[in-house]
């Protein structure tokens, strides 16, 4: 088969631009610049009689990146780099605090639906229980994971492409969250009638809970 | 003549990038074949590595990319000089000048 009618420069281009796609030395920017580059060796090479594929092969030799050079793309790109990992370090904060009160406003829910269902105090609050235990059983796991997995969660993080805009999506998220939670304890305590004996194991759950938040 | 070593081709780098962009805006791969055309290849670049010294520039202030794109051409990251590049080109070439002139009178001895 001839090799040339199967060869395609742009996917060839875009595969080769693919290795660099989640390497976070390089910005957007910088591959954008570094792939009009290697077009503009091929146009060159082509002129002088090269086809597609040769072209390709030789430009991409004389556009090598090799290590040293993504060392020094790292330093230039250092303040934009370590702007990133700030706003990941954030977003890590915001999500803390987002699953924080998830947890605390979804089981404040649960406590309605269930008084909404006659279900009684004793029960509920044995729900209640169950429910934060679960959550803390699975955030047990997580971390767990976290650490078997520490190569893949690295690599998770890095090609993490958070935006400001994004940090700030997440911290309106965790505040609205917070306020849910506030309003909803009210509602709760009166649903459960004052009853002290109840609310006091309810206040122990969540005392327990919030001591032992991770 | 052998190529040039590394070593000086790294420590000429940036005024060599200082001067082309000085006649006027330019981007990467036209700077590189302006100094081939002027080095007659000797200076010969890994072409790539030119632009982790642009960004050393552009950090530094001596420099300002801006992207070029229109209908009719692929679209390029300019480079334009900026006053303090100025100076420090200036001050590059006040240096170059004091070492060619010591190698000068070495080599030429009166």
């Amino acid at each position: 088969m001839d090799q040339s009618n199967t060869f395609n420069l742009d996917n060839e281009i875009n595969q080769w631009f693919g290795e660099k796609r989640t390497n976070p030395s390089f910005t957007a920017s910088d591959r954008e610049e570094l792939k009009c580059h290697l077009y503009e060796i091929i146009d060159a090479l082509i002129e002088k009689g090269l086809d597609e594929e040769e072209a390709f092969v030789v430009a991409k030799m004389r556009l090598d990146i090799d290590s040293e050079m993504e060392k020094e793309y790292n330093e230039g790109n250092k303040p934009i780099l370590q702007m990133r990992r700030s706003l990941l370090i954030l977003a890590g904060v915001l999500v803390y605090f987002m699953l924080y009160y998830f947890i605390l406003s979804t089981s404040k829910i649960l406590i309605i639906a269930l008084q909404l269902n006659d279900v009684s105090k004793t029960v509920t609050i044995e729900w209640v229980s169950r429910y934060l235990l679960t959550w803390h059983f699975l955030i047990a796991i997580f971390f767990v994971s976290l650490y078997f997995l520490e190569s893949k969660t690295i690599n998770f993080i890095e090609k993490l492409k958070l935006k400001p805009k994004g940090t700030i999506a997440l911290l309106a998220i965790a505040a609205l969250l917070a306020i849910i939670d506030t309003c909803l304890f009210p509602i709760v305590k009166n649903m459960l009638e004052r009853n002290i004996p109840v609310l006091s194991i309810l206040y122990q759950n969540y005392n327990y809970f919030e001591f032992s938040f991770p | 003549m052998k190529s040039i070593s590394k070593e000086l081709i790294g420590a000429s780098a940036a005024p060599l990038i200082l001067s082309i962009l000085r006649s006027g805006d330019s981007y990467g791969y036209e700077i590189v074949q302006r100094v081939k055309e002027q080095t007659g290849g000797k200076v010969s670049w890994n072409e790539a590595s030119i632009y982790p010294v642009l960004k050393k520039l552009e950090n530094s202030g001596m420099i300002k990319s801006y992207w070029k794109v229109n209908d009719t051409e692929r679209p390029r990251k300019y480079y334009t000089l900026l006053t303090d590049g100025k100076i420090q080109l200036e001050h590059n070439k006040q240096e170059w000048e004091l070492i060619h002139s010591v190698f000068q009178n070495l080599w030429n001895p009166a």
